[in-house]
C-alpha cells in the first residue's frame, strides 16, 4: 500500500476522543455570539444607501433595513445553541448561511474572521461535536467512547493553513521593512519595525507547522497565544471595537489548539 | 483450540474476533472525500494562486499582508467648490481588500444630489472622477 493510500485509509476510519472537539464547539459557539455585537454596527450601515455599496454578488437582495435585529438576534440565539450542543447542527448551518449572506451582501462585510468563523462551523457540524458535553448528550445520558476523527483533522489542517498563507502572504518589501506594521499598530513599539515584521512571518510559519510535533506543541502553543495577545494590546488600542473584533478572531484560531493538544487517535 | 474442542477455523476466528480490535469502517456518510477535495481546493489551491496576483485579497489568509491606504472621495460641486466626503460617514468600513467600482461611486450620486461629480482614489491607483448626471 503506499503512502498517500495509507494515509488516506488512516484519514476515513480514524476515530478520536469527543471531548476536544465538544470544548472547542463552546468556544467557537461564543466567538460566535460575540460577533453578533459586531454584526448590529456593521449591518445597519451596509444596508443604508446612503453609504457606499460594493456588492460581492449584484443579484443577492438586500434585507429590508427593518430586519437588522432579527438577523443579529438569529446569528446570537445559533451562536448560543451550538455552544450549549442543542440542535448544534442545524444551529451551525443556518449560522453558515448568514455568515455566507453577509460575506456575499458587500465587500465591506467581509472579514477573515467571519470566514474562519463559517469553516469552523462547517467541520463542527460535519464532526459529531455534540456527542459529549452537550444538552443533547445530557438527555442522552451516554456518550460515546470515539467519533470519526477525519473533520477534527480537517479543522487540524485549516488552522495550519492560515498560518501558512498569512506569513507566505507578509514576504512582501511593504511588510518586511516594517511599513505595514507601522502603520496598524497603535502603541510604541518596543523592537524596530523590521525586526518585529521579520519575527511575525517566523511565528506564523512556525505555528503551521510545529503544531503538528509533539516536541514542539507547548511552545508553538505559548507562541500562538503570545502573538494573539499582543496584536489585540496593540492593534485594537486604537479602537475598542478594533480591540474586540481581534479578540474574537484570536478565540476563534486559538481554540483548535485543544485538538492538537488532546487529540489522541484512539483507531 | 482447534485440537481440543475440534472447532472449525470460521468458528475460532468468530470467536477470536471479539478480542481483536476490529478496523472501524470509513464513514461514507457525510463524503469525507468530497470535503477533503473541497478542503484541499478552497484551503490550499486557491490561497496559494492568489498570492501571484496583487495583496490584500480576500478569501486568501492575507491579513494585515500589505500596506493600503484607505480611498478618498471628494465631491464637486456646481459652484466649482470641492468638498472631501468624511469616511466614517461614506463607507460601511475600511478594508484593503475592496474594489471600488465607478457604479458604486455613481450610486453616491443619488445620496449627493448638489455634485456635478465625484473623485475617487483607491489603492495605488491615480485618481478616478465620476459625472453626476
Amino acid at each position: 500500500m503506499s503512502l498517500a493510500e495509507d494515509w488516506l485509509q488512516r484519514f476515513l476510519t480514524s476515530q478520536v476522543n469527543p471531548r476536544p472537539i465538544a470544548l472547542v464547539r463552546i468556544i467557537v459557539g461564543l466567538a460566535a455570539t460575540a460577533s453578533g455585537l459586531e454584526i448590529l454596527f456593521l449591518l445597519p450601515r451596509a444596508l443604508d444607501p446612503s453609504f457606499l455599496q460594493l456588492p460581492l454578488l449584484p443579484l443577492l437582495p438586500r434585507l429590508p433595513q427593518s430586519m437588522d435585529p432579527g438577523f443579529v438576534a438569529l446569528w446570537m440565539v445559533c451562536g448560543l445553541l451550538v455552544s450549549a450542543g442543542l440542535a448544534a447542527r442545524p444551529a451551525a448551518l443556518i449560522l453558515i448561511a448568514l455568515i455566507s449572506y453577509l460575506l456575499l451582501l458587500d465587500q465591506q462585510l467581509y472579514s477573515n474572521h467571519h470566514y474562519l468563523l463559517l469553516l469552523e462551523l462547517l467541520f463542527l457540524a460535519l464532526a459529531q461535536s455534540d456527542a459529549t458535553w452537550s444538552v443533547v448528550a445530557r438527555q442522552r445520558g451516554q456518550a460515546p467512547h470515539s467519533i470519526p476523527g477525519w473533520p477534527i483533522l480537517l479543522l487540524q489542517f485549516q488552522i495550519s493553513a492560515v498560518y501558512l498563507f498569512s506569513a507566505l502572504s507578509k514576504i512582501n518589501p511593504a511588510f518586511l521593512t516594517g511599513s505595514v506594521l507601522s502603520s496598524v499598530v497603535a502603541i510604541p513599539l518596543p523592537l524596530p519595525p523590521v525586526v518585529l515584521a521579520i519575527l511575525t512571518i517566523l511565528a506564523e510559519a512556525y505555528l503551521a507547522f510545529a503544531l503538528w510535533q509533539r516536541r514542539l506543541r507547548l511552545s508553538a502553543m505559548l507562541i500562538g497565544l503570545g502573538l494573539h495577545s499582543s496584536i489585540v494590546v496593540s492593534m485594537g488600542a486604537a479602537s475598542a471595537f478594533e480591540a474586540y473584533q481581534l479578540a474574537v478572531f484570536s478565540c476563534l484560531i486559538c481554540a483548535p489548539y485543544l485538538l492538537f493538544l488532546w487529540n489522541k487517535r484512539l483507531v | 483450540l482447534l485440537y481440543y474442542k475440534k472447532l472449525s477455523r470460521k468458528q475460532v476466528e468468530r470467536s477470536m474476533r471479539r478480542f481483536i480490535p476490529q478496523a472501524t469502517k470509513p464513514d461514507k456518510r457525510p463524503w469525507p472525500l468530497f470535503w477533503l477535495a473541497l478542503f484541499v481546493t478552497s484551503q490550499l489551491l486557491l490561497p496559494a494562486l492568489l498570492l501571484l496576483g496583487p495583496r490584500p485579497v480576500r478569501f486568501g489568509w492575507q491579513m494585515y499582508a500589505d500596506s493600503s491606504l484607505p480611498p478618498s472621495f471628494t465631491l464637486r460641486l456646481r459652484d466649482g467648490e470641492e468638498h472631501v466626503l468624511p469616511l466614517e460617514s461614506t463607507v460601511v468600513r475600511v478594508r484593503g481588500d475592496m474594489w471600488i467600482s465607478a457604479e458604486a461611486v455613481a450610486r453616491l450620486c443619488l445620496v449627493y444630489p448638489e455634485a456635478v461629480a465625484i473623485r475617487y482614489t483607491q489603492y495605488r491607483l491615480p485618481a478616478q472622477e465620476v459625472l453626476c448626471r
